[in-house]
């Protein structure tokens, strides 16, 4: 009887022992990989759905641009033939001339918005009065929806002598225009009218890379008897490289999608001048109802940006060393 | 040299107010011509003068669905901003302040996200959309219906983990000492309280900063809704809304009512406007300060 008890309480006693050292091997596993189980809990979901937000449709992309499909009967496999289609002479090169037209704005529009925005910027970090209302003011037109703007520019630019343009141009005298359907103005105005949207984005930060250079470093050029130039050339520029290279590819990223102009204002033309690759996805996609066609010109877009942004990156690697 | 920096100070003045009016001309021509006769704004040389407060105007594009338009992208804005604001304080800490496997590649994960071009996702996303399983009309495959083209919660899905917010809060963390993190754990707080407690008062200028980022995005937003909840007015974004309540009222050839064109134009375009001159400050110290160093 007496045997029975004390096996009992012994079985109990163990597995009481048990299930407490069970708990406290919890514990400091739980302790010591605290931070790992936090960091997991949160992070798990964001995983989850970053990854179908971003990938699931990547691969949807890429698996449409071997298809032909009009989003309402079922798709056909074709194969390469989209990707072909964007390179070749269909359509007399109706498509490398869009991809070229589309690199030769985001060559004009960077370099305007680079050399322009340097320079405003080093205008403005000069110690001048009312520098800050300069500062707004350059910014002001950045912090409007392009959509909504473009669509001012378009009431603007309308042809007609009572359009807004050609009235106060008329006050001056100057004949009114038909600049929407002007070959020669309007791609001018399309890659001013970026330019001016985005630029105010470039010198502020520009003047905040100016802002953080040593002062020391211009104190100690100026008692070597460097000359201003000299200084803009070896100390200013290089030491503003990472700003130059920040917004070289979220401009270069920018400028390749133009789509506004397009858009709103000329639906691609006059004669195809302001066609645009961006304008192209969205139109074979959503208006010709193409989206083999709108999904290989999207992963041609994509891949090209990526190829720039890495040539970008490695030249900086290969100029830096890092 | 003394007169050469002397006419380099005055050629820089020169230059900016030039250039500085030429940036404002079309925004402001916009905004003073919102507050003139037709008659006056047809007169207008190099500015339009205002010369009256025509009230039934801002009533009548009110009541044109601005006033709607207005109600829906605030609640827009509202619920993007908490998110970006929570999502990237909670990333940001962790990417910061905790040790754990993976980390580095989640986070290198996240920021692959700040290069995707919207325009190459917009036909994927459409149709990731449109095939949302079970909503819509659609069955567990995502087939059969419309999905979730054409409804409100499609302007409220996407972007629910922001590469940049959560990249920016990373910077502005690492910034801030880790000690103050291991005093608030022995004092029994939890990830939450070490967050928005212990951390966030000092995260004003970022925090501010993504204010203003994510309210000026979800107000100008327009391609996406443009191309999602086309034919439902009851959702229209200002900028989208705007684009309808315009072309109904304008056309290109002949006599315009340009004073209502302009008023509509300006009351989607001045809450932007008004928000950047507040804040801006904060702008260019939050996006600059933590921006620039990674």
């Amino acid at each position: 009887m007496s045997t029975k008890v004390e096996l009992l309480t012994s079985e109990i006693g163990s597995s009481k022992q048990e299930s407490l050292s069970r708990l406290l091997r919890f514990q400091r596993w739980h302790r010591r990989n605290r931070d790992a189980i936090v960091a997991w809990v949160f992070l798990a979901p964001m995983v989850l759905y970053f990854v179908v937000m971003t990938f699931v449709p990547l691969a949807f992309l890429v698996g449409i641009s071997f298809t032909e499909w009009n989003i309402i009967s079922p798709p056909v496999w074709v194969g390469f033939q989209n990707i072909q289609k964007v390179f070749s002479s269909f359509d007399n090169w109706f498509y490398p001339k869009v991809i070229g037209r589309t690199m030769l704005y985001a060559v004009a529009i960077l370099t305007l918005n680079i050399v322009g925005g340097f320079f405003v910027a080093l205008v403005l970090n000069q110690n001048l009065k009312g520098k800050g209302l300069f500062r707004t003011m350059w910014y002001l037109p950045s912090v409007f929806s392009g959509a909504v703007v473009a669509l001012l520019l378009k009431i603007y630019l309308a042809g007609s002598s009572v359009g807004v343009l050609n009235m106060v141009l008329g006050k001056f005298g100057i004949q009114p225009t038909d600049w929407i359907n002007d070959t020669f103005w309007m791609p001018i105005i399309a890659v001013l009218f970026v330019v001016w949207q985005g630029i105010g984005f470039t010198v502020i930060f520009f003047l905040a890379g100016l802002q953080g250079i040593d002062e020391n470093l211009y104190d100690a050029a100026k008692i070597d008897g460097a000359d201003e130039r000299q200084l803009l050339r070896y100390i200013t520029i290089p030491q503003m490289i990472p700003v130059l290279l920040f917004i070289s590819v979220t401009g270069l990223i920018g400028s390749m999608q133009m789509w506004e102009v397009p858009k709103i204002i000329t639906a691609g033309g006059p004669n195809g001048m302001t066609y645009t690759l961006a304008y192209s996805i969205q139109n074979d996609s959503f208006a010709a109802l193409e989206m083999g066609m709108g999904t290989a010109q999207s992963l041609v877009l994509f891949v090209m940006l990526l190829f720039f942004i890495g040539w970008q990156l490695n030249q900086y690697r290969k100029e830096h060393g890092v | 040299m003394k007169t050469r920096r002397t006419l380099v100070r005055t050629l820089s003045y020169i230059f900016l107010i030039v250039t500085s009016f030429v940036m404002i001309y079309p925004v402001l021509f916009m905004a003073l011509g919102s507050f003139t006769t037709n008659n006056q704004f047809l007169e207008a040389t190099i500015l339009p003068i205002p010369n009256t407060l025509n009230i039934p105007l801002f009533q009548r594009a009110l009541g044109a669905g601005i006033w709607d338009a207005y109600i829906f992208t605030l609640q827009r804005c509202a619920f993007y901003i908490s998110v970006t604001l929570l999502v990237g304080l909670i990333g940001g800490y962790i990417f910061s302040k905790l040790r754990f496997p993976g980390k580095n590649k989640v986070f290198l994960l996240f920021l692959s996200g700040m290069v995707m071009p919207g325009i190459v996702m917009i036909v994927p996303m459409y149709l990731l959309m449109a095939w949302f399983p079970l909503l819509g009309g659609n069955n567990i495959l995502g087939q059969g219906g419309h999905g979730l083209i054409g409804q409100w919660p499609v302007l409220f899905v996407y972007g629910w983990v922001p590469p940049f917010a959560i990249f920016l809060f990373k910077q502005s963390f690492d910034m801030l000492p880790t000690e103050y993190q291991d005093a608030a754990k022995m004092d029994g707080a939890g990830i939450f309280t070490i967050i928005f407690r212990v951390y966030g008062p000092l995260l004003k200028p970022p925090i501010v900063a993504l204010i203003i980022v994510t309210f000026l995005g979800t107000w100008n937003d327009y391609l996406w809704p443009s191309l999602t909840i086309a034919g439902h007015p009851d959702f229209y974004p200002i900028a989208y809304r705007i684009q309808s309540v315009i072309l109904s009222d304008w056309s290109p050839v002949g006599t315009t009512d340009y004073p209502a064109v302009m008023v509509r134009t300006f009351l989607a375009t001045w809450p932007p406007a008004l928000v950047y001159f507040l804040l801006q400050r904060y702008f260019v110290q939050g996006l600059v300060a933590s921006g620039l160093k990674g």
